[in-house]
């Protein structure tokens, strides 16, 4: 049988895999599921050793071994197409997508200054794209680790994007990416004063101080403090 | 024989530009992933977020069943 063209695999949200024919294949398969994500964090070439230890990591060395040769024996479509097997690494196909891939060339592209952002860069599709965490409810230690990575990465994206947006006079949807950045981190100073610079930007005091006060009240609430002076003074005049 | 159980807990800390308090974390923690996360909380003060460490490990220590004799 001739290979896919066209594999999508999601990690953003959780973990599915989108074929030609079918909206999200199924791979319930816990090893499939687990090598397709340690795969696509890597994103690259990953010798089988390294596989092997980082997936059955309180294994022996040949026990783990064992037990990557039965989980890729047990590998069926479109599983076995996405993954390239070679006597020493395993890589996802050149024919796989990756969405986090794509996401982390979007928020680099967003935080390079000197780049100029497409449109697609600029819309509501890239808001939402920055809004997800990448394998939520994923404990492994090798999950976790670059989870976070991309959770703190798409958090400066979002303050980067809200920041694009409101200079370019679009403050609906600068105003929507400096709220995911506060919904993902609610104590977050900076998404709060990207926050109240774009409703002044607007000319909206009102929203500006009950954004403040919204912020004030959390870190009341949470921590007992005050906002620093930094972001008070956002607000000197009003 | 006891099923393996894991517990994790997640510090993420932070500096913000604050005169007195500087410090942020928000830690989330479980003493079984399988159940997921039941515990999260916002600090700013390095001593409360060592308490709350220690009680994460007296209450994985608590709940350790005793090998019958």
């Amino acid at each position: 049988m001739a290979p896919r063209c066209n594999l999508k695999l999601c990690i953003l949200g959780g973990l599915a895999l989108h074929t030609d024919e079918l909206a999200a294949a199924p791979t319930t398969a816990p090893e499939a599921q687990r090598l397709l994500a340690l795969l696509a964090l890597r994103d690259r070439p990953v010798s089988r050793s390294a596989v092997a230890g980082t997936l059955w990591p309180d294994a022996t060395n040949q026990h783990a071994h064992a037990s990557l040769r039965s989980a890729l024996s047990r590998l069926r479509a479109p599983v076995r197409e996405a993954i390239v097997i070679t006597t020493t690494d395993l890589a996802l196909s050149p024919a796989v997508s990756v969405d986090l891939r794509d996401a982390r060339a979007l928020a680099r592209r967003l935080l390079d200054k000197c780049a100029t952002p497409s449109a697609a860069d600029l819309s509501p599709d890239a808001i939402q794209t920055l809004s997800v965490d990448c394998l939520p409810d994923w404990y492994e230690d090798w999950a976790i680790v670059e989870s976070e990575e991309w959770r703190q990465l798409r958090l400066h994206a979002l303050d980067a994007l809200s920041l694009r947006l409101s200079a370019a006079g679009r403050f609906s949807d600068a105003i929507a990416a400096a709220l995911a950045a506060l919904r993902a981190e609610p104590l977050r100073e900076s998404a709060c004063a990207a926050l109240i610079r774009i409703h002044l930007a607007e000319g909206n005091q009102s929203e500006a101080i009950r954004t403040f006060e919204r912020f004030r009240r959390i870190l009341a609430r949470e921590l007992h403090i005050e906002p620093t002076p930094a972001l008070r003074a956002l607000l000197e005049g009003f | 024989m006891a099923k393996d159980r894991t517990s994790l807990l997640i510090i993420r800390a932070w500096i913000e530009a604050h005169p007195t308090s500087p410090l942020r974390v928000t830690i989330r923690s479980t003493t079984d992933v399988d159940a997921g996360f039941d515990s999260t909380v916002s600090l700013a003060d390095g001593e409360a977020v060592l308490t709350v460490v220690r009680s994460w490990l007296e209450d994985i220590q608590a709940s350790i069943v005793p090998p019958p004799a």
